[in-house]
């Protein structure tokens, strides 16, 4: 039973990526062919799940990847070069332009906040979700794993959302903000 | 009703997009090409000592013996905190026993068949794991390195709305820059799940230890190693009165009579030879995450209980599970090489991303030679100086220092890319001398 399940777990997800490549090829967009894709790749994992767990969807997810990837070979083969289709050169801002002034000390700010700081307040987010869990009786394995993944996850979130801010006061706004579970957990005895 | 971001939103996320991979673009890359070579760790073990014993299985006899051997070898010098044994399995069937001052192979009767040889295999594995710096400091470097590619994909998505719209749309002969952009973008979504997850999986074992020190000051009075017991079981209290070596073939037997299907693939012995040792038997259950469950034995070999790692806590199950989803070992050959492929789709995608952003100021009049040359040195050298140390630590033995050869190379490297008159040259050179490497390396195996 569990090998047939992984079997049509991975069936599925190739499906959802065929599916998937139909629809986007379709001069109009078909939500009947987009819900199929999708629907297929959700089936994929839940009967990975059925058929063994979180190892059966992790197998079924690299059908899935695997199917894209040679679609994506055979466009790589068959696409002709495109006539009269010119790159993008928008501007992402990351360095100055020809005469534009560096600003070195606000990009060392930048990265001073979406960086270390940011680094530093994901700990906080993290003793706090630790905190809450253990409170809520969670279990102190659970609570202490948990907050091994928050921080990793708030601070790529929060380092993300800094840099999305255009104004300085905005991002000590929003620092300030993101430090306040972490500081009322260690504040209220929480996170011990 | 539509759920595209509006243009303004696009704008700022591609600026957050490239300032991320400006900023870990080169570390990020030797990560990923890293990673994707070291999937295959335990088969570049074989490659690289192919004369090792090998064998199918191992009896707990011989096993006892081997452990013995190797204890008594080390008489005079300090004791040994721990002692691991790498039991036979179908990728690496070989019995190896490390130390905390040697490692050696064993044969199949438990006697000691020599060093084990393998400085290229391990110098790989610590330039991913820990970009050769100490390890605290190069599992946190390596950790902020998967924190950026988290942060990279969701900057990613949002800085191109049609990222999934046009997922299929690959544009391979385009020679004006599209063709950069269309790999980098469609790589970048059809590589997702498996991107998310090694980089969640490396962020969270990289900045474990920060993350440990806040919860042990905050819950534990400072204890770092109380914040992992309630995880992987605690280590049991030391007595460093002497013992006879622990009767390892007693747990092994117990393991073999109590759960004959279960794949064994180590066993760590904790302060062998005193009052206080401990056998811990590393049991992989069939279609499972986590790397394994241990199974804890007194130095007698009486069974004392479980970790818990494959049937405890549901936080116990996904930290276990972390390993093996990073590291693809959860499905023998066939997995190793699906996260082949799709490591060297990340490489790849990590390597387009700088040169899709020198294009675009390249196209706006911006020529930066030198800098694309540096780039070129980091995506080209990068390779390059890993064939070549292989060839060399094939060709000269195992006693090289890899890591001196490895830095000082891509440090004369990046040095000539900024130097050379002619840039643009080093290139073309890079990518020849990586042929020749990867021949030369490939003769050194078959000779």
């Amino acid at each position: 039973m569990g090998d047939a399940l992984i079997i049509a777990a991975g069936a599925s997800a190739a499906g959802g990526s065929a599916a998937l490549r139909f629809a986007w090829s379709l001069p109009r967009r078909s939500i009947g062919w987009n819900a199929a894709g999708w629907g297929l790749f959700a089936l994929a994992a839940l009967l990975g799940w059925l058929g063994a767990g979180a190892w059966g969807t992790a197998v079924a997810s690299l059908f899935g990847m695997g199917a894209a990837l040679l679609l994506l070979a055979h466009a790589a083969m068959t696409t002709r070069a495109p006539a009269g289709a010119k790159a993008s050169n928008r501007r992402a801002g990351a360095l100055p332009e020809r005469g534009e002034p560096w600003r070195l000390g606000r990009r060392i700010v930048t990265f001073l906040i979406s960086g270390p700081a940011a680094m530093i307040v994901s700990v906080g987010l993290a003793l706090a979700a630790r905190g809450l869990l253990v409170w809520s009786g969670a279990g102190e394995a659970n609570a202490n794993v948990a907050s091994f993944f928050v921080m990793p996850l708030g601070w790529a979130l929060l380092a993300f959302l800094l840099l999305m801010e255009v104004r300085r006061a905005r991002q000590w706004r929003l620092l300030a903000l993101a430090a306040a579970p972490g500081a009322a957990a260690m504040l209220s005895g929480l996170a011990a | 009703m539509t759920l595209a971001p509006e243009s303004s939103t696009v704008k700022r996320a591609l600026s957050a997009h490239a300032a991320i991979g400006l900023l870990a673009g080169a570390l990020l890359y030797i990560v990923s090409l890293t990673g994707t070579v070291a999937v295959f760790y335990e088969e570049w073990q074989r490659i690289e000592q192919p004369r090792a014993p090998e064998m199918a299985a191992i009896t707990p006899q011989a096993v006892q013996r081997g452990v013995a051997a190797v204890l008594a070898s080390e008489a005079g010098k300090p004791p040994t905190t721990h002692l691991y044994v790498h039991l036979p399995v179908e990728a690496l069937p070989r019995a190896t026993i490390t130390t905390d001052s040697q490692a050696v192979h064993l044969d199949a009767n438990g006697a000691i068949a020599g060093k084990e040889e393998i400085a290229w295999s391990d110098f790989l594995v610590e330039l991913h794991y820990i970009l050769n710096l100490p390890s605290l400091i190069g599992l946190t470097v390596v950790g902020a390195l998967g924190v950026m590619m988290l942060a990279l994909s969701l900057s990613g998505v949002i800085a191109h709305p049609r990222i999934f719209r046009d997922a299929f749309r690959l544009r391979a002969r385009d020679r004006s820059g599209l063709e950069l952009a269309d790999w980098h973008n469609r790589l970048s979504v059809w590589t997702l799940p498996f991107t998310l997850a090694i980089a969640l999986t490396g962020a969270v074992i990289g900045m474990a230890s920060v993350t440990a020190y806040g919860v042990a000051q905050t819950g534990y009075g400072g204890d770092l190693a109380a914040v992992y017991a309630p995880i992987f079981g605690a280590e049991a209290r030391p007595d460093k009165q002497p013992a006879p070596v622990p009767a390892v073939a007693t747990a092994l037997e117990h393991m073999h009579a109590r759960h004959p299907g279960l794949r064994l693939t180590y066993v760590t012995l904790h302060d062998p030879m005193t009052a206080g040792q401990r056998i811990q038997i590393l049991g992989t259950p069939a279609r499972r995450l986590v790397f394994g469950e241990y199974y804890n034995f007194d130095g007698r070999g009486r069974f004392l209980g479980t970790a818990g790692l494959s049937d405890g806590a549901i936080g116990q199950q996904a930290s276990a599970s972390v390993y093996n989803l990073h590291f693809g070992n959860f499905g023998g050959l066939p997995v190793k090489i699906a996260y082949f492929i799709l490591g060297l789709a990340l490489t790849g995608i990590c390597a387009t991303g700088t040169y899709i952003w020198l294009g675009k100021r390249r196209r706006r009049g911006i020529e930066e030679p030198r800098l694309r040359a540096m780039w070129g040195t980091i995506v080209w050298g990068s390779p390059l100086l890993l064939a070549a140390t292989f060839a060399l630590r094939k060709m000269l033995g195992n006693g090289l220092p890899l890591v001196a050869i490895y830095w000082l190379a891509t440090a004369l490297l990046l040095l000539a890319a900024l130097l050379l008159p002619r840039p643009e040259r080093l290139d073309v050179a890079l990518r020849r001398s990586l042929v020749l490497a990867i021949a030369l390396g490939a003769a050194a195996i078959a000779l």
